[in-house]
Parts: structure tokens; C-alpha cells; sequence
């Protein structure tokens, strides 16, 4: 080995790491959490590994804001971010964090359900890390991620996944994927490890309602829908009475029994807790949508789903006006708030009451930057 | 159980042939070959520390 060949390789390797460099901070940079206002109605913070011991010190250890009213009532569990491609998931759960508070019963958000899946985007979609959102402060910065856990932090996928209580085979790749895995194992990978966190969460808060935020591409079968356990429908069919009062259409589904592992059918089975999943639009995520942007994100203008839906190759008419993120966001914000009045209508021993949170109208007219508070 | 030896099984493998890349660098007088070596190895590297 000659010095002069080595000492050229070590020149080499220095230039190497120093070209690799801004993709390194790049990459890295995607594991930092936005930041979340802890609002004056958060009463109490704790991470879902006080549930469960076995995500500590895990990528999938999240943070849980409890808003507690000084009256007893009834309790709602809010998730957001179970996929992380789904923007106004977040939003919602960050709206409610930031501004509700809680006269009583209770309200637990979890912002990041699958925390692992913000830290990195879909291999080879080329989709945004993040995105802005304006706000009275200026602006503030939200993490777009994958669907699934990062799979650096749960690799590799099986050719085939089974979900352990039923047997159910699905593709392998929705082993990742936090809405298949429901209720979880305590000795299962990441994803089932989340999942069981959250289980054990709802075991032992019981709440009334548990609700799992969504968006759904124009052309899935659940957009603008809420998919409700049997269990829920009664409730689930009184909001939805009261979120069309409003002027929102949304639908009313019930959740397949033979559809295992998904919140709205594992929930709704192994607990007492009425089991809902809501969805809005994002086209971002969907088969058949154009470049993947920030605007994208933002407005949901998409004029290859215009197209799909001028075919009648969509569920529901997707227009060139889109759909705004604060629509998206509204149209969630307005389902949690209708549910809660449901719930209170229906069982006046448990009702909850939140206050100061925008309505649908007010979220549309202002802008959903408009509700979120200065980041320091 | 069995995903957590293929990752282990994996990582090993990523590593053999990082070092196996560097001792071909080391040895080999092409600046050519050198420069190739360091860019099939940028990858690698970053994937033994979990940055890719």
C-alpha cells in the first residue's frame, strides 16, 4: 500500500463527505418535530409511553395533551397524524391543542399518532418534507410525511401481513401502516407497539369517543366520510345531522366487520369506547395525482383528479377550485365539536363541553392560520 | 423476532462491503477507480448509520 494511493484516498473520502454533506442535514433535519402550542386549555402532558413502557425512548413515542374541565363528563379521544401524508389531520389536532378549552368532561389529543412515520417521505414520491402555513404571527412550519413507520425504524416489510387476531392477510407493506394494526401487541414491531400504546390508553381514560382523523384521495371510497362502529352509529348519525344543519355533507359509513385492524372496527370490538373515523380530501396521496407540492397540499388544486373526475373515474366530484386546507380542516374540526354536542344530546350524563374553538364558517372565512398561535 | 435478524443480517452485510470498499480504495493506485470507490461508498456508509 503505497502513502501516496492512501493519502489521495483519505483527500477522497474528506471531498465525499463533504459533496454527501447537505443531503446528510437534509435527511436529518426531517426528524425534527414541528413545534406545538401547549394552549390555555391543555391541562396536562404526557407521552403514550406512560401507557405503555415499551415505547419509551422509541421513534414511536408521542406526545398526548389531556384538556380536562374543572365539571366532570364524558371523555373524547382525538388522533391525528395516524398517516402522516394526511395534513389537516395535524392541523386539527394542533388547532384544538392550541385553542379549546374545556368546561367539562375531557378532551386527549395525540397531534402525531405515528410519530415515527414525520420523520422521513414515501421512497421515491418525491413529496414535500414540510409545509407553511400563514398564520397573524407570521408563518409556521408543519412536517409531511409517509403513510407508513419510517422504514428505518421498522424494516423490512413481510411479503404478506397478517394481522395477528384475525388472520386477515394484506399486502406486506401495511405492517407499517398504523390504521392496520389496531389494537396492537405489546410484543409486536413499532407499529403494533404504537397501536397497543394507544389501546391501552383508551383501557384506561375509557373514553366515550375515540376518533381517528383522515384525509382520502377523490378517488377512495371514504372521502368526506365518517366510517363509525356499530356501536357509534346512533351518535355518528346525530352529528352528521348536525354537521348538515351547518351546511357540511358528509357520509355516513359503517365500518366493515371483516375489515380487521383498522381503529373504527378494533376500538369499537375490545373497548367501550364508540369508535369513529373521519376523512376529508387530499389528492396529494392518492394514485393519480400531478406534482407533488407544497401547493398541493395546500389547496388540493389538481388537475390530473379534474380529469379523473370529468371521467366519472372519482368517488366524488373534484373540481378546479380544490379544496383548501382550512376546509379540510373545518370540515374536521366541525365533526369533533358536532359529535361532542351528539354525545351530549344522547347521554346528558356525559356530556362535554368545549368552548372556544372556531366553527367550520370561521376556519373557512379566516383561514385555519389564523387560529394557530405564535411558535417561539 | 425474524425482521430484527435480517436487519441485524443486513447491517452486517452493509458493513462487509463498506469495508471491503475502503480496503479497495486503499489499494488501488487508479485515482479513477478511486473516485468511483468513493461514491459507492457514500451510500453505504450512510446506511450502516441509519441516514438513508
Amino acid at each position: 500500500m503505497k502513502n501516496k494511493t492512501v493519502v489521495r484516498a483519505i483527500i477522497l473520502l474528506i471531498l465525499g463527505i463533504i459533496y454527501a454533506t447537505p443531503g446528510i442535514i437534509a435527511f436529518v433535519q426531517q426528524w425534527e418535530a414541528e413545534p406545538i402550542v401547549t394552549g390555555p386549555g391543555v391541562t396536562k402532558k404526557a407521552m403514550l409511553s406512560d401507557y405503555f413502557e415499551g415505547l419509551k425512548g422509541t421513534p414511536g413515542d408521542t406526545e398526548v395533551y389531556f384538556l380536562e374541565g374543572k365539571e366532570p363528563g364524558g371523555t373524547i379521544l382525538l388522533l391525528g397524524g395516524t398517516h402522516p401524508v394526511e395534513p389537516a389531520t395535524l392541523l386539527t389536532a394542533v388547532t384544538f391543542v392550541e385553542n379549546a378549552q374545556v368546561e367539562k368532561g375531557r378532551l386527549i389529543v395525540i397531534p402525531r399518532a405515528n410519530a415515527s412515520g414525520y420523520t422521513a417521505t414515501e421512497p421515491g414520491q418525491g413529496y414535500p418534507g414540510r409545509f407553511e402555513i400563514e398564520t397573524d404571527f407570521g408563518t409556521r412550519w408543519f412536517r409531511f410525511g409517509m403513510r407508513n413507520t419510517n422504514p428505518i425504524h421498522q424494516w423490512p416489510d413481510p411479503d404478506v401481513f397478517a394481522h395477528p387476531y384475525s388472520g386477515q392477510s394484506l399486502a406486506g407493506a401495511e405492517s407499517g401502516n398504523l390504521n392496520r394494526n389496531h389494537p396492537g401487541r405489546p410484543n409486536g414491531r413499532l407499529t403494533e407497539k404504537i397501536t397497543y400504546g394507544i389501546y391501552q390508553l383508551i383501557m384506561r381514560e375509557e373514553p366515550d369517543i375515540s376518533i381517528d382523523l383522515h384525509e382520502a384521495p377523490p378517488c377512495r371510497p371514504l372521502v368526506n366520510a365518517m366510517c363509525v362502529h356499530e356501536d357509534a352509529m346512533d351518535l355518528a348519525a346525530y352529528a352528521v345531522m348536525l354537521m348538515e344543519l351547518e351546511g357540511i355533507n358528509i357520509r355516513l359509513e359503517l365500518s366493515p366487520e371483516n375489515l380487521r385492524g383498522l381503529s373504527h372496527r378494533e376500538w369499537g370490538n375490545a373497548t367501550n369506547t364508540k369508535a369513529i373515523l373521519i376523512e376529508s380530501t387530499s389528492p396529494l396521496h392518492g394514485p393519480l395525482h400531478g406534482p407533488a407540492t407544497t401547493d398541493l397540499i395546500l389547496t388540493a388544486k389538481d388537475d390530473v383528479y379534474v380529469w379523473a373526475s370529468k371521467l366519472g373515474r372519482t368517488v366524488q366530484e373534484h373540481t378546479e377550485e380544490g379544496v383548501p386546507i382550512s376546509v379540510r380542516v373545518g370540515r374536521h374540526v366541525s365533526a369533533v365539536t358536532a359529535l361532542a354536542e351528539a354525545l351530549g344530546d344522547l347521554e346528558p350524563e356525559n356530556s362535554i363541553i368545549i368552548k372556544n374553538v372556531p366553527s367550520y364558517q370561521q376556519i373557512v372565512s379566516n383561514g385555519v392560520g389564523h387560529y394557530l398561535k405564535p411558535a417561539i | 423476532m425474524i425482521f430484527t435478524l435480517i436487519t441485524i443480517a443486513y447491517w452486517f452485510i452493509v458493513l462487509y462491503i463498506s469495508v471491503f470498499l475502503l480496503w479497495n480504495m486503499l489499494k488501488n493506485d487508479d485515482i479513477r477507480e478511486q473516485i468511483m470507490t468513493v461514491l459507492v461508498l457514500i451510500p453505504f456508509v450512510l446506511r450502516l448509520v441509519g441516514i438513508k
